[in-house]
């Protein structure tokens, strides 16, 4: 008989065969397999035989290694055990790594098969991951490029800009340019700081004449933004206030008219008319803006004329740039900023008394404004999300609670609970990446159909775009999303007692935790769903007040377009005035166009305004306490083209130029000024020390001067030649379509100044939906994503009543056995979905209480606490509910009670 | 004839019930398995032997050293948290094999 210890101990992967516990283990194997031996010889088998017999009982050492070592170190769990992590390390080395992707390779092929046979439950569960994720990554990529992209200098966090304003900081402005100067002379917080002032030229591109976007500049600018030229330099500090006509180009102004000819420096720029020799070009990158829109390019900067330095200390149209000095907070600045403002108040109290310095970061001045209402349309999509989590986690759940004999016969059968949560993981996990790729596809067809539908006044609004980011931010959102809400149920569904899943008969789905979880959902998703159906109705009235709100004017069949006038050309009011005269009688003359006439603002396009004083009145000696009176101009009858109606009066006529100088005032300007008497030939003049005292003969109806939402201001009109501006708007009443003139009007304007281009070419309807644009687009988002909210809900109390009917069959059946009528069944079930609905609907008023706080700035004419709106609101989700709680409410009050009762 | 999974779940099962008559030896616990199973049930040293470890480290079973003749073998008895543990998965056994039946339609309603 073979020696069976030494057999053991030649093949029994074991590291230490002298320790106690290895030896026991041996003899013992040995003795067995001896037992084995000697019972298959007393069988009758040859020795032979018997031997095979034997050994044929250990059929794999390193397995029985690694069992013996766990089987020892099973009572220390946890506790590291040598021979177990060896025999352990032995099997990895066996089986790494062909067997681990296999295995992982299984887990997955087991998943995909399980989500195929519920193909209902996947689909559903794909869908609302990609829809969910899919429109916030979507929303998320045009708030990264409108608002949330830096700007392109070096360290842009310390590029700032100081605006003047008043001590109550109502509203702020550009800075005077001796004011600038000051403030850079005492600042300690900058370590560089630039005044700049927007310029219009006509250039000629390709034949054409073409009115382009400049800057006058401080050569301390380039310092503020650290961007060296691409080529030549940037303007000289010598060259400030120089009158030195160099002009810096942008790279796209470079390509435009020079076709990036390397030999550009030293060529010469005709700036409306007057040579410049360019002497830079900066780099491509390089943009900057007016800080009032970030849409507006500045194409080239040439230095200041020496007459800056005479400028009043009172003009304010200099935006100032700065750059914060290392380590100087925004606060420290603005501190600063207030020491310098003060000393400059004692200094100049006849003008500075009451002017302060606002400092502004460049990036909050430029988007803060647009990233504001799409951080809120973000804010909707991200409930939608939450919503579609809710439905996907009360899936997940419903199928847990079906799954759950399943889990538990397998962890009878020997399946560890880390194996059973691994497998429901990779399911959730499939989920994920099906629900990933959905919401890239949704993403790039998202983003395609956003970019149509953007408003051209948003900030950056071309560089909105799909980038790779954003498709990564869509996985990992997906993914979170999944594992998140696919975790709970999965670690339920490990937690549960065998004994105690496999006992329970026909659970029911709406009482227990299970139950509770499932209606937590549920309330939450109504809630959420409130809260935004609460935000879509203020925003949608707010809309549709200001859609019907009377503007003043009439847009129908109104062209409008901008001329600049090159000072060089036309240096005088009366050379200007026969400009226009030229211009406007050849208009009328074209066919289509029914009047023509020139203004200096259009409506919600803003304006300048001064102080005035009235005749016959003490004249306050504060200018601040004077009316401040917008300043309009206009050639021809405007108040005729744009169907503003005169109250009172008459319209301007082109001898109020001289004589009593004739002015047409608003409602607004007359109720203010003169509330309780005719306001007709009563005298007023802008400025005081030699008043130019001004007739009013007619009254305008109130126009909405700086936009749809705003309220109007004292205005008045005056003849061109008082008030003679270079840059103006035609406004013609057409008899048919705008559009259609465009080509003649073009053409009537060349024909009478071949170098004047004509800008901002758009109908007065344009002109309405440009104010309106932002609101428009803002609007219609969350009211999709409301709308799609309700479906979602409804989609879910639809699915958890459902499940409380087939689950509770039997309990129905008992019921109506016991005599309940239809409908005192269907009552019941309704019952059910209301009060998850009034739960819902309570805590949804609360949020949309509290959420008023966020949308409050964007509403119009409408209360955010509106009575009706709430009622509204919690109407129509408890009307949904009951249309969700219907179909399977019927279901259940046409329960067979005998069928009912046999099914258990 | 069964799959060692589904062994794998009661066999631990079948050696208590079988040391609560009174104490035996390893392939003796093997032997009396498959005799009383007809020969369905089967269980190879390799197998066998871990399961009676793995339940002598938990204190369910306890082993001694016993010569007969020439041989040495190992006697396990049951210990008191044995008898516990043996009630504890007659009871689980019960309701799963119900389970099953009804699951599978085998029991008559």
């Amino acid at each position: 008989m073979r020696d069976w210890t030494e057999w053991v101990k030649e093949h029994l992967p074991l590291d230490d065969f002298e320790a106690p516990a290895a030896r026991s283990m041996v003899e013992e194997v040995a003795s067995l397999l001896e037992e084995v031996y000697r019972t298959a010889l007393a069988l009758g088998r040859s020795p032979e035989a018997a031997d095979a017999e034997a050994r044929a009982h250990i059929e794999d050492w390193d397995q029985l290694a690694a069992d013996l070592a766990r089987a020892r170190g099973s009572r220390r769990e946890g506790t590291p055990h040598r021979a177990a992590e060896w025999a352990d390390e032995r099997l990895r080395r066996r089986g790494h790594p062909v067997e681990r992707l296999a295995d992982l390779l299984l887990d997955v092929r087991r998943a995909a098969r399980s989500l195929r046979r519920t193909p209902v439950f996947t689909a559903a569960v794909v869908l609302l991951l990609g829809l969910g994720v899919g429109a916030n990554a979507a929303i998320f990529s045009v708030l990264e490029a409108v608002a949330l992209k830096p700007l392109p200098y070096p360290e842009p966090e310390r590029v700032v800009t100081l605006w003047s304003t008043t001590v109550e900081r109502d509203g702020r402005g550009p800075a005077s340019f001796p004011d600038y100067l000051d403030w850079r002379r005492d600042n300690r917080s900058f370590e560089a700081m630039g005044a700049t002032q927007g310029m219009l030229a006509s250039v000629t591109e390709d034949g054409v004449p073409m009115q382009v976007r400049g800057a006058r500049a401080t050569a301390s600018l380039f310092d503020v933004f650290e961007v060296a030229p691409a080529m030549g330099r940037r303007i000289l500090p010598d060259e400030d206030a120089s009158d030195a006509r160099v002009v810096v180009l942008s790279y796209d102004l470079w390509t435009r008219l020079f076709s990036r000819d390397p030999d550009v420096l030293g060529k010469t720029l005709r700036l409306s008319g007057e040579a410049y020799v360019v002497v830079g070009v900066m780099p491509k990158d390089f943009v900057v803006t007016s800080p009032w829109d970030a849409n507006d390019r500045v194409l080239f900067w040439t230095p200041f004329p020496s007459d800056v330095l005479t400028a009043h200390r009172d003009s304010y149209s200099f935006p100032v740039y700065a750059r914060l000095r290392d380590g100087v907070s925004l606060q420290a600045a603005r501190n600063d900023m207030e020491r310098v403002a003060l000393s400059l108040a004692d200094a100049y109290p006849a003008t500075n008394r009451t002017i302060r310095v606002t400092v502004s970061l460049l990036h909050a001045v430029l988007f803060a404004g647009a990233g504001g209402s799409l951080f809120i349309v973000l804010g909707a999509a991200l409930l939608v999300l939450l919503i579609a989590c809710g439905n996907v986690a009360g899936l997940l759940l419903a199928r847990g609670a079906v799954r759950r004999r399943e889990v538990a016969l397998r962890a009878a059968l020997g399946a560890s609970r880390g194996r059973i949560i691994r497998e429901l993981l990779t399911e959730s996990g499939l989920l994920a990446v099906a629900g990933g790729a959905m919401a890239m596809v949704l993403v790039v067809v998202g983003v395609g159909a956003l970019r149509g539908f953007l408003p051209a006044t948003l900030p950056r609004v071309g560089d909105v775009a799909v980038d790779g980011p954003v498709l990564g931010l869509a996985m990992v959102l997906s993914l979170l999303t999944a594992l998140v809400f696919g975790l709970a149920p999965a670690l339920q569904a490990a937690r549960v007692s065998h004994v105690e899943a496999l006992k329970e008969g026909s659970a029911s789905g709406f009482r227990g935790r299970r139950g509770l979880a499932r209606r937590g959902f549920v309330v939450a998703q109504l809630a959420l769903t409130l809260m935004l159906l609460h935000g879509t109705v203020l925003l949608v009235g707010s809309y549709v007040l200001l859609r019907q709100r009377d503007q003043g004017f009439n847009p129908d069949n109104v062209l409008t377009a901008s001329v600049t006038l090159a000072a060089s050309r036309y240096d005088s009011a009366e050379a200007r005035l026969t400009f226009f005269r030229d211009l406007l009688a050849r208009l009328d003359a074209l066919p289509g166009v029914r009047q023509a006439a020139a203004v200096n603002r259009l409506p919600f396009e803003g304006g300048t305004n001064a102080r005035v004083i009235v005749e016959g009145r003490p004249v306050p000696p504060d200018p601040n306490d004077r009316p401040l009176v917008e300043r309009k101009t206009a050639v021809g009858n405007y108040l005729s083209v744009m169907g503003i109606p005169l109250l009172a009066g008459r319209t301007l006529e082109e001898t109020d130029a001289s004589g009593i100088r004739g002015v047409v005032i608003n409602q607004r300007m007359a109720d203010r000024l003169w509330p309780d008497e005719d306001p007709l030939g009563k005298h007023f003049a802008f400025g005081a020390p030699e008043p130019e005292w001004l007739t009013v003969v007619g009254v305008a109806t109130n126009v909405s001067q700086w936009g749809p939402e705003w309220g109007t201001l004292n205005e008045a009109y005056r003849a061109y030649p008082l008030y003679p501006q270079r840059t103006m708007y035609l406004a013609l009443k057409t008899d048919g379509p705008p559009a259609r003139v465009i080509p003649d009007v073009r053409r009537t304007v060349l024909a009478v100044d071949p170098d004047l281009p004509l800008t901002r070419i758009r109908t007065g309807r344009q002109l309405v939906s440009d104010h309106l644009g932002q609101r428009e687009f803002t609007t219609t988002l969350i009211g999709i994503f409301a709308v799609l909210a309700l479906v979602l809900t409804m989609v879910g109390i639809y699915g958890i009543i459902s499940y409380f009917v087939a689950q509770n069959t039997h309990d129905l059946g008992v019921r109506m056995a016991l005599g309940a009528g239809h409908g005192r069944l269907l009552r019941y079930v309704l019952g059910k979905g209301l009060v998850l609905a009034g739960t819902g609907a309570g805590v949804g008023a609360l949020g949309a209480y509290w959420a008023t706080r966020v949308t409050r700035r964007l509403l119009f004419g409408i209360s955010p606490t509106s009575l009706w709106a709430s009622a509204g609101v919690v109407a129509l989700i408890l009307a949904a509910a009951i249309l969700a709680t219907w179909i399977p409410a019927r279901r259940a009050a046409r329960v067979d009670p005998a069928r009912a009762l046999q099914a258990e | 004839m069964f799959s060692p999974e589904l062994k794998k779940g009661s066999v631990e099962l079948l050696v208590l019930t079988l040391l609560e008559e009174e104490p035996r030896h390893g392939y003796q616990i093997g032997k009396l398995i498959e005799a009383r199973s007809g020969g369905l049930l089967t269980f190879r040293v390799s197998s066998l032997y871990p399961v009676l470890a793995r339940m002598e480290e938990r204190g369910w079973v306890r082993g001694r050293w016993v010569e007969k003749g020439e041989q040495r073998l190992r006697f396990y008895r049951l210990t008191t948290s044995g008898e516990r543990a043996l009630a504890r998965k007659r009871q689980t056994w019960r309701v799963y094999a119900d389970v099953i039946d009804e699951l599978t339609g085998l029991s008559h309603a």
